[in-house]
């Protein structure tokens, strides 16, 4: 059963060439407070229902972004689930804030997703306001902040601010609880030890793209394998000067069996003779 | 009725020293309950001033915090106060059944004059991924096997007495034990220990007299539900529903069978985060037994 990966495919091409459509970045209001706090409404049932459910929406996740000599390698899995049920197996998790910058997600999908678009709004005009693209230290810190100014509140999000700027590969984490930290390796999400275990253990500062990536790639699998709630597709992305660039995404349902393949026992089933009735 | 809310509620609204420090009159006051039944004050008391509050989901002081609340509207800012309190609470504290906290996918389907059942090989602890090699369909005589599925600890000790039984029988009785005899039998274990019950669900299939195919599922203190067509059980048991229900033919041909469990098996499993890792498939047919491992994704 292959999945079908067509919801991972990239839409946000020709980047680097600066050709995209902005229009949507001067929607109504880009910088006016982006969200009303909530009031309690009379049906009070309702909404603590409500926002329970929204709770529920929680994503298992294995995500990882480190820095290394020629940029920043950034990883995700693509498995969404509710509970036990799992949801989505092709999520995209690494949000793509400009074509300098990545995000990762990890938390409640809709808290990601809305901040980091309403990041990529904020980065956008600091770029117009100042002739310049805004570092991964400033971005990160934007959001930072907005997350702060919420804290308490009930979001959800972990993720890493990945990218090249002036001084060149940054990385940072940055959560619903207020946290920032800048670092050079990190990984968030419920699968986050096991990938850390492959990641610490391969990790260099200088090694090849492509020998990055595998590592990349592998510690994610690893995670996917011993953590219930991450899966589906593996995708790794690396940031260089130029701008990022997406490496490769694979299904894990074929992955494993690429790094374990299966040689062909010559009996796989048993026969046994049941005694005549 | 006074209902002022004291000031240092407002400055540290979240933090549960907020509310320390003061006199219960004054929670009182400030969540309007001066005027509702004493326990539930009391109860809205404890909760609010002690650190870490056990709430489960069906806490029944949650259900007298919204009682009170749905028919409290003049009081908001306490309202919102104690609503993003008692979410977080809640988000803190995800129900987990027992019955999940190893993950298993248990299924069996009958065939013209034959039978398969069929279970996923995960052994977890919640979501880690512990064994990929786990057995949960056991054999009990040549035609007649059980899956328990539920807490592997159960279904192992279950197993375990379910074979010293069938051999006291065995022994008496010089004969093996009929399918329906034998699901009576799992009943009556289970039912044993009604009011602290083994954690499983058993599914039970095998070949009757005159190879008549016979399927039957219980929950875990033995009420048990025969079926003619298919039985699910375990944690991937809804999408297990899903895929049989629509997979399912009557008087399916063993290979056909075969193929069709198989099939139910994997994209059921492939819907659930605590179940999957690789499959085990056993077809019993009058003359033959087919064990079968089968591949599947690995995440």
């Amino acid at each position: 059963m292959k999945l079908d990966v067509s919801a991972m495919e990239n839409n946000f091409a020709a980047h680097a060439a600066g050709g995209e459509d902005d229009g949507g970045l001067f929607g109504a209001g880009a910088d006016l407070p982006a969200m009303e706090l909530p009031t309690c409404p009379a049906d009070f049932d309702g909404f603590q229902k409500e926002t329970k459910e929204m709770l529920k929406h929680k994503k298992g996740t294995t995500t990882l972004a480190f820095i290394f000599d020629k940029g920043v390698i950034v990883a995700a899995d693509s498995r969404a689930s509710m509970g036990g049920y799992i949801s989505s197996q092709t999520v995209r998790k690494i949000i793509e804030i400009n074509p300098y910058m990545l995000g990762t997600m990890a938390g409640g999908a809709a808290d990601c997703q809305f901040w980091h678009r309403n990041l990529g709004i904020k980065c956008r005009l600091h770029e117009l306001a100042n002739k310049r693209r805004i570092s991964i230290a400033g971005a990160s810190k934007l959001l930072a902040n907005i997350l702060y100014s919420y804290r308490g509140m009930g979001l959800s999000i972990g993720t890493m601010i990945a990218g090249w700027d002036e001084k060149g590969p940054g990385l940072y984490y940055v959560d619903s609880e207020g946290a920032r930290l800048m670092g050079s390796r990190f990984s968030v999400g419920s699968g986050s030890l096991y990938a850390y275990g492959i990641l610490d253990e391969g990790y260099r500062f200088v090694m090849p793209v492509e020998e990055a990536a595998e590592l990349a790639r592998r510690a994610i699998y690893q995670a996917t394998f011993r953590d219930g709630a991450s899966g589906g597709c593996v995708s790794v992305y690396h940031v260089g000067p130029n701008g990022w660039t997406k490496l490769s995404g694979d299904d894990v349902g074929e992955l494993h069996y690429k790094y374990y393949p299966v040689e062909a026992t010559p009996v796989e089933q048993e026969m046994a003779d049941a005694p005549a009735a | 009725m006074d209902r002022h809310i004291p000031s240092n509620l407002d400055r540290e609204p979240n933090s549960p020293s907020g509310w320390k420090g003061l006199q219960p009159s004054q929670i009182n006051a400030a969540l309007g309950v001066s005027c509702i039944q004493r326990p539930v004050a009391s109860l809205c008391r404890t909760f609010l001033l002690s650190k870490k509050p056990k709430l489960g989901l069906k806490s029944p002081l949650r259900e007298l915090l919204l009682l009170r609340f749905s028919s409290s509207t003049s009081n908001l800012d306490a309202c919102i106060r104690l609503r993003l309190r008692l979410r977080r609470e809640l988000a803190a504290a995800p129900a987990m059944s027992i019955f999940e906290y190893n993950g298993s996918a248990v299924v069996a389907m009958v065939g013209k004059n034959c039978f398969a059942i069929a279970s996923d090989r995960r052994l977890g602890v919640q979501l880690q991924t512990v064994a990929t090699d786990f057995q949960r369909v056991f054999k009990i005589h040549d035609k007649l096997y059980i899956g328990l599925s539920g807490l592997a600890t159960d279904a192992q000790t279950l197993y375990q007495r379910l074979v010293f039984r069938h051999k006291l029988y065995q022994l008496r009785e010089e004969r093996d034990m009929k399918p329906q005899t034998f699901a009576s039998l799992v009943s009556a274990l289970l039912y044993e220990k009604r009011f602290g019950p083994y954690f499983c669900q058993p599914v039970i299939a095998g070949l009757g007299e005159d190879n008549e195919p016979f399927i039957c599922t219980m929950d875990c203190i033995g009420a048990k539900e025969l079926a003619k067509d298919f039985v699910v059980s375990g944690t991937a048991s809804e999408s297990l529903y899903g895929a049989c229900e629509s997979m399912y033919k009557p008087n399916m041909e063993p290979e056909e069978l075969f193929e069709t469990i198989s099939q139910a098996l994997q994209s059921s499993v492939d819907r659930d985060c605590l179940s999957g890792w690789g499959g085990f498939v056993l077809l019993v047919t009058p003359t033959e037994v087919k064990e079968c491992v089968i591949k599947g994704r690995m995440d």
